[in-house]
């Protein structure tokens, strides 16, 4: 056939030939009134309905409401936790860590009464707090029973399973309703209104694995060059890579109302996530407290444990010495005193 | 916003007041004589609306208020509760009353309030505010009523809480110093006073495990009870938030050592090398440093004593072999800690004479 197609003729299916097509790109020309009339329009459609979608989603934002308490003290519980876990875990020495590791991931009730306890305020548990005083003092000798906060990691899961976050998701989903439904409605209308389009072509071959994201909605259309854009796909593009111009157009939030929001969280009321991002504290604090139970003590280097050695350099003992000096320890000791007192007494002679 | 390249003397320079006061808020300065004086440049504290507008018209380009020609809502706010907490820092009573009651005029007053109610429906962040305001003037009845209230209402209110310790721990203060005064005969008071502070703080702490600062508040009440091992925990959970701090593990170490016993002294000593080691020039720290070690050897002296007397024969020689290795490092940390001191005190020959005589005697404690 010709292999010089005449510019004018704009065939979608003009180039079904007997040689294998879309190796030798076939321009066809795109109409400038579809241009015109859909992909300039479309483009300000959409920058509008987004500026339109965010101011909808700050009047549908909920206000902030009170944070439940377990949530807040669960937080709280895990930031201990991820403390002792993380690096400043080395600066306590280790038989007081390991002993924190025990306690704080010991299990305050068998799974079999988890059910039982319906949603009590999480002081009902006398006799699990003498449990985790008892796991504690045995591991390190910490008598500090009144402040021992009383449901770490193992936190107890009965009342953490009733754990009010039903609440906060209606609220979350709306901001997010009002974003789907205009995307559904928009959707609809184009591949309506455009069906079979193509509106632009990107200035790059494409391989054959774009051709679901570029040119949905033509389903017949098997031989058609990827970088040839259909209506549906070209709602997609936009829609996504709106969103840094968005971002520039429409600023960041004012620093007073970031700032608010941190003074909310202090005051404990929080806005809720999003609604996938809800904070489940049994879960965490179980997630938190297998962690903790996995680690080991001899996989840690406590610095507190070499703190003098390194203090002291070459001048620490050496261990063969200590064995040596061992034997004759009754009597070695005087003369030892003796030793270092001249020892240190001779120094400071020579300071001076 | 605030670009990159505005650092705090450019800003004032430029008698940007709002970004002035954003800058302090977000780096939480505290310069509270400056956003006093911006503060009152930007509010127009004579006249609001008059001067928000001449004020405005020097604002950067780069302010994206959507209306330039006068402050929004919320960027008023922020300033005028800025500049309240400033004045209250500074001692002026009379702007902060003011700021509080135009602060109160734009929340509460939607609700239709009357002025010193704190009624339960008024916003959380004004009340924080209020409660500020009482403890200033010493109010502490009334401020711990509020925060009472507020925790009451949504017992995750961590400022609330806090500031109740606080203001039940300054009750306890000036009761005690307020039966010195007029002598000892309210001791019974003023130890009421002290356990309800310690009562609040420890609902505080099993409600925020992770507050730091309330630990390190704690080890100071454990320690006024002489509760020595409750205080090393509590420092321990310090220790933990600040690993890097020399002077919390000095605290530590004192803990560990003056509650006894051969395990403490050693975690003692090995605590005040850290600390040692994480500040050089922290001379407390190796005074510690050596004292720790004495206490160490005269743990070992008490034990291999008793031991002998109780067990008889090898009960001593026992715990000098399985401590003659701590015993060699503790001699070396004396030494190594009096060599530094002397080196320290190297100046100024009558403190070396003195710490010379405190070594001399320490060495033939040895």
């Amino acid at each position: 056939m010709s292999s010089t197609p005449t510019p004018g003729s704009v065939f979608v299916h003009g180039h079904r030939r007997d040689h294998p097509p879309a190796r030798t790109s076939q321009t066809l020309l795109l109409d400038s009134q579809i241009r015109d009339w859909v992909v300039l329009p479309l483009l300000v459609i959409m920058i509008c309905a987004g500026m339109l979608r965010s101011q909808v989603g700050r009047l549908l934002r909920p206000s902030p409401r009170p944070m439940p308490n377990l949530d807040a003290r669960a937080r709280s519980a895990l930031l201990r936790v991820s403390r002792l876990r993380a690096g400043a875990g080395c600066y306590l020495s280790s038989s007081r860590w390991e002993a924190r590791r025990v306690a704080w991931s010991a299990r305050a009730y068998d799974d079999g009464r988890v059910g039982g306890g319906g949603g009590g305020g999480g002081e009902d548990g006398s006799a699990e707090r003498k449990i985790q005083d008892d796991a504690r003092r045995e591991g390190g000798g910490d008598s500090n029973d009144a402040m021992t906060p009383s449901l770490v990691p193992g936190m107890d899961p009965s009342t953490m399973m009733v754990s009010p976050t039903e609440r906060g998701r209606n609220d979350g989903m709306k901001g997010n309703m009002a974003a789907m439904v205009q995307n559904m409605v928009m959707m609809q209308g184009i591949s309506h209104f455009f069906r079979g389009f193509v509106l632009v072509k990107v200035p790059f071959p494409l391989t054959r694995g774009f051709k679901q994201m570029f040119q949905r909605g033509l389903y017949d259309l098997t031989t058609l060059d990827t970088s040839y854009v259909s209506s549906v796909s070209w709602y997609f593009l936009v829609m996504f890579g709106l969103r840094a111009f968005f971002r520039l157009a429409m600023g960041d939030p004012l620093q007073e109302e970031v700032e608010g929001n941190e003074i909310q969280r202090e005051l404990g009321r929080d806005y809720g996530g999003p609604p996938g991002a809800q904070f489940d504290a049994a879960k965490a604090l179980r997630t938190e407290a297998d962690n903790l139970e996995l680690i080991n003590v001899r996989s840690r280097r406590f610095k507190i444990d070499d703190a003098e050695k390194i203090l002291l350099g070459k001048r620490y003992p050496k261990k063969k010495k200590v064995k040596e000096s061992g034997d004759d320890v009754l009597f070695g000791l005087a003369s030892g005193k003796n030793k270092s007192s001249s020892a240190s007494s001779s120094r400071h002679k020579k300071r001076e | 916003m605030i670009g990159p390249e505005d650092d705090l003397p450019t800003l004032i320079g430029r008698n940007d007041h709002i970004n002035v006061l954003r800058y302090i808020r977000a780096h939480k300065l505290r310069k509270p004589r400056t956003v006093v004086f911006h503060g009152r440049a930007l509010l127009g504290i004579t006249n609001d609306v008059n001067d928000d507008a001449s004020s405005s018209g020097t604002y950067p380009p780069s302010f994206p208020s959507s209306s330039p020609s006068s402050l929004g809502d919320a960027e008023r706010l922020s300033a005028l509760e800025q500049v309240f907490v400033s004045a209250l820092d500074v001692g002026e009573i009379s702007l902060a009353d003011r700021c509080l009651d135009d602060i109160r005029i734009a929340v509460v007053s939607g609700g239709g309030g009357d002025p010193s109610s704190s009624s339960s429906s008024s916003s959380s962040r004004y009340r924080r505010l209020l409660g500020m305001r009482h403890e200033s003037r010493g109010e502490y009845d009334d401020a711990y009523a509020l925060y009472d209230e507020m925790t009451n209402e949504n017992p995750s209110n961590a400022h609330a809480a806090r500031r109740k310790y606080c203001v039940a721990h300054a009750t306890a203060a000036t009761t005690t110093a307020a039966a010195g005064r007029a002598t000892a005969g309210k001791g019974d008071d003023n130890r009421r006073a002290d356990v309800i502070a310690a009562k609040t703080l420890d609902d505080y702490l099993r409600d925020r495990p992770g507050d730091v600062a309330a630990w390190y508040e704690m080890a100071d009440v454990c320690l006024s009870t002489c509760d020595y091992d409750g205080a090393a925990y509590c420092l321990e959970e310090v220790v933990l938030g600040c690993p890097l701090d020399s002077s919390v593990h000095v605290r530590l170490a004192e803990a560990y050592c003056t509650g006894g016993g051969l395990a403490n002294a050693k975690l003692g000593r090995k605590h005040m090398a850290m600390a040692v080691r994480l500040d050089p020039d922290n001379l407390r720290a190796w005074y510690g440093l050596i004292a720790s070690a004495e206490g160490y050897l005269e743990e070992v002296d008490r034990i291999s004593k008793s031991g002998g007397k109780n067990v008889g024969g090898g009960g001593g020689g026992n715990i000098r072999d399985a401590e003659g290795e701590g015993i060699e490092v503790a001699r070396e940390l004396i030494m190594l800690g009096g060599g530094k001191l002397v080196r320290v005190y190297g100046g100024s020959s009558k403190m070396k004479s003195i710490v010379e005589r405190m070594l001399k005697e320490s060495s033939e404690m040895l």
